[in-house]
């Protein structure tokens, strides 16, 4: 069950709503919680069971932690102060201790389910080329729904409390809703307990103001999902599949086609679970922010994606850098390469770390990872030259704040990020190296010209993707000015609304990419 | 605070009912023009019933590849004389049936409809299902990419079936592959489950035929790969409660007289054409003694027929 199904928002979603509204405030949890679970059984089956152990661990694990902060709290005050420094580290040990098991506990089924069939094949064949005695086995295992998304949730969770940032959760169903909550478990967004948590269990009612504005975010989502992205599924697939037969233009075609079928797949879905959300009062955290206007890689990805890349920040970024051994590792190398190139060295090794596990996580195999190395390159390689471009710039009288730089920065960007959505989606590091290769070496833009490319993908297709991509621009163009079309809609007369609504509705009906010729589309990230 | 939400449940009601109003009068302007790919018609060959004259079909068989490749209506129309049409298409479900046969009662009174059991035994998904009957409702949502073919013109222009389907939804292939029958219909005392949702779309297709007039049959043809007694019982069990006859011509393979070294296309999934003659002569003697079909051989307002059967088989 997809969000783009008739099923999901023409059956389940209304059922639920419905169910929610008719009953009185404090059982409305109670809807919300067993629609979740409905929802990934409907999906995953049996495995719900991963769900389950998850929520009740993290439960417990959560409240584990809690003891130990109110017992360390008791102690310190009983203690004399002189005391009070060894008390507070003997206390830490032991909160260090529980959030390491909670997080391998959790980090190791996502490894074990995940990715222990990637590791078993690549130890098994360096096994077989150092001629080493050994076989692991290679099993695969049935993956539950969203496990990458709820799995980083636990994990936010049981650190946060290990902070001190969050009081641990003793409501268990609370708990529960937040892990497992129905419109985000597919494809995230990744919520903080601090989040989303209080909103879900506050259940207010669906009003008119927040059902009409749900509704409108989850149709814009659906015209992106079904009138571009899965429209673009068909040429983008048979382009990376049998790129050797394809000319380098058409290959440059489906490499921007795929980033745009992402991008509209993607963040499609995320209108889509950001609408539902908003139908029953829950504000979601946004995962987007018009990620094709940044000027750099590194800003790309504080726009896309954003609750995953704030994640690895918090998550991983932060405590690596700012651990005691890059600390030291910091200082020496100020001393010896100065203020520039000196912290560059411990921010280089953490942001190493975000990069192979944002590649990782994404799936089990070496273009996802090349993917994460490719931009820990990119983005490290732009602060390390930093002064040196500058330099360049200074010399050559270019203006870095005018307009037309910052457009070139944007066209830069764009290309430098297409490229590697082509390593994310290419049939292995090989493919993509030589798809990248007859781009260059085999690049005839005529094909297109001489009708030479898809003849099966209908032209008039690529033109309502194209009008769909024109309008989404000229949404997100406004959203970059700070303007919100839905408020500008709203703000019309209701003739004006109803038309607005209705030509959305009926765009996606008329053009969308369903039935006939196109088969269902799972949504990109649900896979990961 | 009541009258609020009242005017706002009525605003509600309101929109949604502009945009069903929207979605029939598309439908309506969107709707095929012709019953080929052209014409906004995507089973062209399942869908050549819509140009054959009102009335003038006695049988529709309704359902999977299994029919389109192992039932010839011109060699039951040779062999008895009765009419009849495959309105098969690749993987059909039933709730695609049951939309199907909607259609056929729309423009065409057969005397009986045949039901495919592998459509009606095979699992079907929720989604889809959900979706056909949507499209029931709202059929542009069936038809909606008729946008890329037809442009103001066509727009303008009336409905006019003229695809003439000679082979009467007929799709037979030569090729011979020898079928494994090593696990071919042994016998067994389990069943197949049989959801409510599959009981659901028969007791439809059920409640149409008998407004209608028009008898029901469910049949399975020859296949060793989709067919076993599990999946026998299973409908055996079904048609029995509800009163439908089930001929299982898997049950009277040596009857029908299928050799599975040189009748299946594809080892034992499809009949071929061999194997489809054979099954289509048992079928016109089947029909003709269990429901006393009239021959039309000799009547000049089928001599379409006779025409078509020759312009096939003439040859041979």
């Amino acid at each position: 069950m997809s969000y783009s199904q008739p099923l999901y928002f023409a059956v389940f979603l209304p059922l639920v709503a419905l169910c929610y509204q008719l009953l009185p405030q404090r059982h409305r949890w109670k809807v919300l919680l067993a629609a979740s679970y409905i929802f990934f059984y409907a999906t995953s089956r049996q495995l719900i069971l991963y769900l389950l152990f998850s929520t009740v661990s993290v439960h417990h694990l959560g409240l584990w932690l809690g003891t130990i902060h109110t017992e360390r709290s008791a102690a310190v005050k009983a203690a004399d102060r002189a005391e009070r420094k060894t008390i507070k580290a003997e206390y830490q040990k032991q909160l260090r201790r529980v959030v390491v098991l909670g997080i391998l506990l959790h980090l190791g089924i996502l490894l074990v389910v995940k990715y222990s069939m990637f590791f078993a094949e690549n130890l098994n064949a360096l096994f077989h080329i150092t001629h080493l005695p050994f076989t692991l086995p290679e099993h695969r295992f049935a993956l539950p729904l969203g496990i990458s998304f709820y799995t980083m949730q636990a994990v936010s969770y049981l650190v946060d409390v290990y902070r001190g940032t969050v009081q641990p959760d003793r409501n268990l169903p609370r708990l529960a809703l937040w892990m497992a909550f129905f419109p985000q478990i597919m494809e995230g967004p990744i919520c903080r307990y601090s989040d989303t948590a209080d909103q879900l269990w506050a259940c207010q009612s669906i009003n008119y103001h927040n059902l009409t504005f749900g509704c409108q975010r989850f149709a814009w989502g659906m015209m992106k999902k079904i009138v571009v992205a899965d429209q673009l599924n068909w040429p983008v697939k048979e382009i990376f599949k049998n790129y050797g037969d394809y000319n380098g233009a058409v290959i440059f075609f489906g490499m921007i086609a795929y980033t745009v079928q992402l991008y509209m797949d993607f963040s499609g879905s995320l209108d889509m679970v950001i609408g539902a959300g908003e139908i029953f009062g829950v504000k979601l955290p946004e995962n987007f922010r018009q990620p094709f206007f940044s000027k750099t890689v590194s800003e790309f990805w504080t726009r896309w994606h954003i609750t995953l890349g704030t994640w690895f920040k918090d998550y991983i970024f932060y405590p690596v850098s700012l651990s005691g051994g890059m600390k030291t590792l910091t200082s020496n190398a100020r001393k010896k390469l100065g203020n520039h190139y000196g912290p560059m060295l411990a921010s280089g090794v953490a942001l190493l770390a975000v990069w192979s596990a944002n590649g990782l996580w994404h799936g089990s195999a070496w273009n996802y990872i090349c993917f994460g190395l490719y931009h820990f390159v990119l983005i490290f390689s732009g602060t390390l030259f930093e002064p040196t471009f500058k330099a360049i710039c200074d010399k050559l009288h270019i203006n870095r704040q005018s307009k037309p730089w910052h457009a070139w920065q944007i066209v830069r960007t764009v290309a430098l990020v297409n490229i590697g959505e082509l390593i994310f989606r290419a049939h292995g590091m090989a493919a993509a190296l030589r798809m990248l290769k007859k781009m260059f070496t085999d690049f005839d833009p005529g094909v297109f010209a001489r009708g030479e490319y898809l003849v099966e993908v209908s032209g008039k297709s690529l033109i309502v993707c194209l009008v769909t991509v024109l309008i989404v621009l000229g949404h997100s163009i406004l959203r970059e000015r700070g303007l919100s079309l839905r408020e500008i809609v709203a703000a019309k007369p209701l003739p004006v609304r109803w038309l607005c609504y209705y030509l959305l509705i009926l765009f996606i009906v008329m053009f969308g990419a369903y039935a006939g010729e196109y088969a269902p589309i799972d949504p990109i990230y649900a896979g990961f | 605070m009541v009258s609020k939400m009242r005017k706002q449940v009525i605003r509600v009601a309101c929109f949604l009912l502009g945009l069903a109003i929207l979605l029939q009068g598309l439908g309506w302007l969107y709707r095929p023009r012709n019953n080929d790919n052209a014409g906004g018609t995507l089973l062209e060959s399942a869908k050549g019933y819509l140009s054959e004259p009102a009335d003038s079909i006695d049988v529709f068989f309704v359902g999977s590849s299994e029919f389109y490749r192992g039932v010839c209506p011109m060699r039951i129309w040779d062999e008895a004389g009765i009419t009849t049409y495959d309105m098969a298409s690749s993987s059909q479900r039933l709730y695609q049936s049951t939309l199907y046969i909607q259609e056929i009662l729309e423009t065409h009174h057969p005397k009986l409809i045949v039901v495919d059991a592998y459509t009606v035994i095979r699992r079907d998904e929720v989604d889809p299902s959900l979706f056909y009957d949507l499209c029931g409702i709202f059929p542009l949502l069936d038809y909606h990419g008729n946008w890329k073919l037809f442009g103001p013109q066509e727009l303008m222009s009336p409905v006019a079936y003229t695809n003439h389907v000679a082979a009467k939804g007929f799709r037979p292939r030569a090729k011979a592959v020898k079928a494994n029958t090593k696990r071919y219909m042994r016998k067994s005392a389990n069943s197949t489950p049989f959801g409510w949702a599959k009981q659901g779309y028969m007791r439809r297709i059920e409640a149409m035929c008998k407004k209608a007039g028009t008898e029901l049959l469910i049949m399975a043809v020859p296949s060793t790969v989709n067919w076993n007694y599990n999946r026998h019982n299973a409908i055996q069990t079904y048609a029995d409660k509800r009163g439908i006859p089930f001929l299982d011509l898997n049950t009277v393979v040596d009857e029908v007289g299928i050799d599975p070294a040189t009748d299946y296309m594809d080892g034992g999934d499809h009949l071929n054409g061999p194997g489809a003659k054979k099954v289509s002569i048992y079928l016109a003697h089947y029909l003709k003694e269990q429901y006393g079909f009239a021959d039309h051989r000799d009547d000049p307002a089928y001599a379409s027929w006779q025409a078509d059967y020759d312009s096939l088989y003439a040859n041979e």
